[in-house]
């Protein structure tokens, strides 16, 4: 499969921006970090090409996570919504989404794998791969996610 | 995939493509410095601010504006609420003139906070905070019940609302067992039903409790009582307690809020009586009317609002928006004091009278419009307006006074009384 040209990134990446920069937002609950990891992932994409354009929600969504600052998966102390801060307006608008409110009871991480899942429709082995975890871990978290966010019910509108 | 796959896919689509991209131009890292953008954004969201009062005022001030109110039936009804032509009000050309002020002590807010929940009035001032999950607040809005810790034997605990400091615990959970979210009080404010889990699960990715059952207890005192039980991992949670029926409805649900099936269960603890009916996917937003004779929930995929008897499921019936073109049905509740069911699409708030009283648009605005709490007496409902990465909200009068106030950035939990 021929390397992505570097004049049709941009195109490319338009492309894919709203939804990446969404499921970026749904993971992190944080617009600017989303927006900050997207810019970085662009500027990767100059430097250095994804082989091929299949899939590339998922190749933007694994750069952009990795290079949010913090990091998701570097971040010593995972955040809950409820331990937010009050002012965030990203954290309210989900909240009034009955997905937010489901997100709201994981952590980041889980939140990262769940959103790659559900609504990326990234494959277990997808998520694996592109995150750098084991495909077990993968399905732990997903499993636990799903148990967390039943035992809190917030199917309620 | 399996179906309860299908319908997490489809709520995440649906829900995450709500969430507001930012500026066309903000899409690609600019030259100018991170900052600077970050100045924008704040201007944004004071912009959307006072948007939110200019566009509520203005628009719930239009009295009879435009033909906004495509019809449900050929009978409407006029309940003396405004009506506005969405595309009218888009861009409001003039500021509103406040009539009596909208904000009360009289009535406050139940917020979510760091570590917890704080009451506070209207006007601003702190009632008091508390630590626990899962409040609910009664229909009179005068007193809250909610878990105190959020583990295995846990309290439930009652406070009034103007005097958060002065507890009372009317039940405390085994460690075998924990209180589950979803705690509904009977309309009369009399009763609670809780919905409570045993601490031994399933494994699995459906790993639910082994045991789930609901209890009701009154808020006098005495003991709990079972009124239905599940083995089967998944959950019940309360939605609607028709007291003169002398049933509860309850839905079953199972890993991810999924809704499975909606129960008829009689209050007194008659077990053998209960009534189990299958749910079709999509349903969300399940919410009792304020007599807990009717439950009313958003169906995802045909865009419609669903409403059924409490104790009878099988005669739900749709109602469906004809105004709107493609938006999606975002919410739907139902107005306290009232017959009406209030909802939210796109950019416009309306309201209709079921089964089958008018339909009419009374808010419209060029941003996403959705609805929070209303006020225990529906006099005023909580307004949430986005414009691309900011949110603002807004008290606005509901009995067409034309008053918007705009609120601060706590998410808002419930409206109480205080006096």
């Amino acid at each position: 499969m021929p390397e992505i040209e570097p004049s049709r990134w941009g195109e490319l990446y338009d492309r894919a921006f709203p939804t990446v920069y969404r499921a970026l937002v749904a993971a992190t609950f944080d617009p600017e970090r989303a927006l900050d990891g997207l810019h970085d992932a662009f500027e990767e994409g100059l430097r250095h090409p994804p082989a091929e354009d299949r899939n590339l929600e998922g190749w933007l969504f694994r750069v952009a996570l990795r290079k949010t600052r913090r990091g998701i998966f570097r971040s010593k102390r995972e955040t809950a919504l409820g331990e937010r801060a009050a002012g965030d307006d990203v954290v309210t608008i989900l909240d009034r989404l009955e997905v937010g409110r489901l997100l709201g009871m994981l952590t980041e991480r889980q939140r990262a794998i769940v959103v790659a899942h559900y609504y990326l429709g990234l494959t277990q082995e997808e998520i694996a791969a592109g995150l750098g975890v084991r495909r077990g871990t993968v399905s732990a978290t997903v499993s636990q996610s799903l148990a967390r966010m039943r035992e809190g019910g917030a199917i309620r509108g | 995939m399996d179906d309860r796959n299908k319908d997490l896919t489809r709520l995440f689509v649906r829900d995450i493509d709500e969430i507001p991209l930012p500026r066309r131009d903000a899409w690609r890292p600019a030259r100018t410095s991170a900052s600077a953008a970050r100045v924008l954004l704040s201007a944004g969201a004071i912009a959307a601010v006072l948007a939110v009062a200019l566009v509520a005022g203005y628009a719930l001030n239009q009295r009879q504006q435009g033909a906004a109110a495509p019809s449900a039936s050929p009978t409407p009804q006029d309940t003396g609420l405004p009506f506005v032509d969405p595309r009218a009000s888009a861009t409001p050309a003039a500021p509103r003139t406040p009539g009596r002020p909208l904000l009360s002590d009289q009535f406050g807010f139940l917020l979510q906070v760091d570590g917890g929940f704080s009451i506070r009035s209207e006007t601003g001032t702190t009632i008091g905070q508390f630590v626990g999950s899962a409040p609910a607040v009664s229909r009179d809005g005068r007193r809250i019940a909610y878990w105190q810790g959020s583990g295995a034997g846990n309290e439930l605990r009652l406070i009034d609302a103007a005097k958060p400091n002065d507890q009372r615990t009317l039940l405390t959970l085994p460690a075998t067992e924990r209180g589950g979210a979803g705690i509904l009080w009977s309309p009369d404010g009399a009763a609670l039903a809780l919905p409570i889990w045993s601490v031994d699960s399933f494994e699995g990715i459906d790993g639910g409790p082994k045991v789930a059952s609901l209890r009701t207890i009154s808020v006098s005192g005495g003991s709990s009582r079972e009124v239905a039980r599940l083995t089967s991992g998944r959950v019940l949670v309360p939605v609607a307690w028709d007291v003169d029926g002398g049933v509860i409805g309850a839905v079953e649900t199972g890993a991810g809020g999924s809704m499975s099936a909606y129960d008829v269960i009689p209050a007194s603890g008659t077990t053998l009586g209960i009534e189990r009916q299958d749910m079709q996917s999509g349903l969300v937003g399940v919410q009792s009317s304020p007599d807990g004779k009717q439950v009313l929930a958003v169906s995802i995929y045909d865009n419609t609002v669903r409403i059924w008897p409490t104790a009878n499921f099988s005669a739900a019936y749709p109602v469906r928006l004809s105004t709107g073109g493609l938006a999606k049905l975002t919410g739907a509740r139902w107005r306290p004091g009232s017959d009406e069911v209030w909802w939210t699409r796109g950019p416009e708030i309306g309201r209709f009278i079921p089964p089958s009283g008018s339909l009419a648009v009374v808010y419209g605005s060029a941003y996403p419009a959705t609805l929070g709490p209303f006020r225990p007496d529906g006099s005023a409902v909580v307004m949430i307006l986005t414009s691309g990465s900011t949110r603002s909200t807004a008290l606005v009068d509901t009995r067409g006074s034309g008053a918007g106030e705009p609120l601060g950035p706590e998410p808002i939990v419930a409206s109480v009384v205080l006096r």
